[in-house]
């Protein structure tokens, strides 16, 4: 009873009735309440060493700086994310990021550049482009990505190649008769 | 029983001022509240410098939140849970240095003043011997005179729970008392 009852009935309820004729619950009890009162006392007594109004104006004050602060976090995120929507959309708009390529004019040693053409159009994707100069001259120009243009390099040494191809040029020996 | 100085009538016209941006009518509030806040920021730091810095922030925050106080239950409540979070957010920080009770907290003199010093030693004599819960409970109930059914609505508690540590922290509290009592102390020896 003593350890759980509220301070006030201690000292004034049915505890009181009992203490009253025991002495020594009656001195622990005058300790408790006293202690306790005071302790109520002291803590309502407690006041902050800053005034009211300061706090009030500082309160304003940082309130204030994180509104602002916000507003630009706000504001940061809408930017950030309206660079975001912008590169993705240039990316879709452009489709696949480019390709470095090269071009290189091929002279033809045996085939025509039609034949050099149709030799090399496997090895080239729509990233490359095969052109055939009008003069002539028996050259063709591939412009193509690095690692196509090599595979187009290769074919034209294989295929264009007077030793080993169709096209090579055959001596007719005239036979006697 | 901790005095607030406004009447029910008063709070919800301030806090629609406030909301206008009437920085008088914040003060106003800041003014009635202050040492509540204040009382509550030292039981539950247990520290005068970190109390300054929650009853601070407290106030801070009551003026960016006040547009999310609907009004359908105690200012007080909403007031407390808002210090309860911002003192949780403080006890992150190294703890501050609890001092020993010292034997002058004891020496009462009913017809001196109460000053300040002691009364900072004794909240911190109260933070030193409870745990939180029972310390939030012992102080709305015995310090400030709330009933247990009001302090369960403030704590979010069942007021079966609220008694219960209630309870708690009265025997606590009292077994300090008597254990550093001059004439206690002595016969426990």
């Amino acid at each position: 009873m003593l350890a759980t009852l509220p301070v006030d009935e201690l000292a004034y309820g049915t505890a009181r009735e009992h203490v009253s004729t025991c002495h020594d619950c009656d001195r622990v009890t005058r300790v408790v309440v006293e202690r306790e009162r005071n302790m109520r006392l002291a803590f309502d007594q407690l006041q902050s060493s800053m005034p009211a109004t300061q706090t009030a104006i500082r309160a304003l004050e940082a309130s204030r700086r994180r509104r602002i602060a916000r507003y630009y976090e706000v504001a940061l995120g809408v930017a950030m994310a309206a660079t975001l929507v912008v590169m993705v959309a240039v990316r879709r708009g452009n489709g696949p990021m480019p390709v470095a390529t090269a071009t290189e004019t091929f002279r033809l040693q045996c085939l025509s550049p039609d034949q050099a053409a149709e030799v090399v159009r496997p090895f080239i994707t729509s990233a490359g482009e095969i052109s055939i100069p009008p003069s002539g001259l028996g050259i063709i120009d591939i412009r193509a990505p690095i690692e196509e243009l090599q595979k187009a390099r290769s074919a034209l040494d294989r295929f264009d190649n007077p030793r080993e191809s169709r096209c090579a040029v055959r001596i007719v020996v005239p036979t006697e008769r | 029983m901790t005095g607030v100085h406004l009447s029910i009538a008063e709070l919800p016209e301030l806090v629609a001022r406030t909301r206008e941006g009437d920085e008088r009518a914040f003060a106003a509030i800041v003014g009635t509240y202050k040492s509540l806040v204040f009382r509550w920021a030292m039981a539950l730091s247990g520290d005068e410098d970190d109390a300054e810095d929650i009853c601070q922030e407290v106030f801070v925050r009551v003026h960016r939140k006040l547009w999310s106080f609907r009004g359908d239950g105690p200012f007080e409540g909403w007031l407390y849970r808002i210090t309860r979070r911002v003192a949780a957010r403080a006890r992150r920080s190294p703890p501050p240095q609890t001092t020993s009770i010292s034997q002058e907290v004891y020496v009462t003199d009913p017809g001196a003043r109460v000053d300040r010093e002691r009364a900072i030693e004794l909240i911190r004599m109260i933070a030193a011997t409870l745990p939180m819960r029972q310390r939030e409970v012992f102080m709305l109930c015995d310090l400030e005179g709330r009933a247990p059914a009001e302090a369960a609505a403030m704590l979010g508690m069942k007021d079966v729970s609220v008694r219960a540590s209630l309870f708690k922290a009265r025997a606590s509290i009292r077994r300090s008392v008597l254990a550093t009592h001059p004439f206690y102390t002595d016969q426990l020896r």
